[in-house]
């Protein structure tokens, strides 16, 4: 009886040290977990400034496609992007790529795009398989001019479901992990003037 | 004739005194001798001495240089110079300038995120044709060079960059 009692207590006190030992495995610094936030809010400030590029009817054709390349790197495979319009009530989804061709063949003699305020909204969380999580907002300014005429003019919010997960590749010859940031879909939340 | 102590004391003295001025003569005699035989000398003719090496002629004063500056700030200068470039056209001649640094366009580019307990986080690798091209779509110049690698060439074939 007393040998029983001290074989389960020491199980118990197994099976606690590991979990505890498993717990601080997981946490992560905030410090770090800061640098992974702004890494991930910088990519999407950096699409904010391809998409302008790419609109920019004084781009040169094979700039944009340069930049159209580095911009779909920033996405998850299939990602879709969410387009409004103050005439329409409903909000078309496209491919990436075909977003941006869209976006550059768009018939104004000059576009403007202006993307502000990006923020989270649902800040990365980490999630039991590893990755981290997240919606970012932003604000999207449209202008089309045709001559000095303003033809069509909007304002929608956006959201971006971004994924953070830790991955490995080779350089010289060593592992190096890094994390990697992927953009998901982007969807219209609203549209106004 | 009797010689008296004082005539012999007066006749010692005298021939002391004597010997004194024989002495004294002689030696100048002597002395007027080597003098007389002494040979003229020849005019002495010093050599000319050599002729001191020329310094290298100097570079003018009024010429002032700055210090050549180091690798990593000649990349650091690039990526301010491509980040605030007034045209695309200026952005890349920039870069093409900066590429010329490294031993191919695909040089490796490594970028630290965070640094902590002896670990480091990066992003995602990228080569150098990428960054500096993201440097000048994006106009951000946020990084600084914490290490280069070279190539026995002398050329960079990596490059490990930190948020500044």
């Amino acid at each position: 009886m007393r040998s029983n009692i001290l074989k389960y207590t020491l199980v118990t006190l197994f099976v606690v040290m590991g979990s505890v030992n498993a717990l601080a495995q997981n946490a992560v610094d905030p410090n770090r977990e800061k640098a992974i936030d702004s890494l991930a809010l910088e990519k999407v400030r950096d699409l904010g400034k391809y998409i302008r590029i790419i609109g920019n009817k004084e781009t040169p054709y094979s700039e944009s496609t340069r930049v159209m390349d580095r911009a779909e790197e920033l996405f998850a495979p299939d990602s879709e992007m969410g387009v409004s319009s103050l005439a329409r009530e409903e909000i078309e989804y496209y491919k990436v790529r075909e977003y941006f061709q869209r976006l550059r063949a768009l018939n104004y003699d000059k576009v403007t795009i202006e993307w502000y305020d990006i923020h989270y909204i649902s800040d990365l969380e980490r999630q039991p398989d590893g990755r981290y999580v997240g919606v970012v907002t932003i604000y999207q300014k449209f202008e089309g001019r045709s001559g000095d005429q303003l033809s069509y003019k909007d304002t929608t919010k956006k959201d971006i479901t971004i994924y953070v997960e830790k991955k490995e590749t080779q350089i010289a010859g060593r592992t190096i992990e890094f994390w990697d940031v992927i953009l998901g879909d982007i969807r219209v939340s609203e549209t106004s003037i | 004739m009797k010689v008296t102590p004082s005539q012999t004391k007066t006749v010692l003295k005298s021939a002391l005194l004597f010997s004194l001025m024989l002495i004294f003569f002689a030696s100048c005699k002597s002395q007027k001798a080597v003098l007389d035989t002494e040979p003229e000398q020849p005019e002495v003719v010093e050599p000319e001495p050599e002729p001191e090496p020329q310094p290298e002629p100097e570079e003018p004063k009024d010429v002032r240089t700055a210090p050549e500056p180091t690798l990593d700030n000649k990349l650091n200068n690039y990526f301010a110079a491509i980040a605030g470039a007034s045209s695309t056209s200026t952005a890349n001649s920039n870069i093409q300038e900066a590429l010329r640094l490294f031993d191919d366009g695909g040089a490796p580019v490594l970028i630290i995120i965070y640094a902590a307990d002896g670990t480091e986080d990066y992003d995602e690798p990228t080569d150098i044709t990428k960054y500096l091209n993201y440097i000048k779509d994006t106009g951000n110049n946020v990084h600084r060079v914490k290490e280069v690698v070279k190539a026995p060439n002398g050329k960079i074939k990596e490059l490990v960059l930190v948020k500044k």
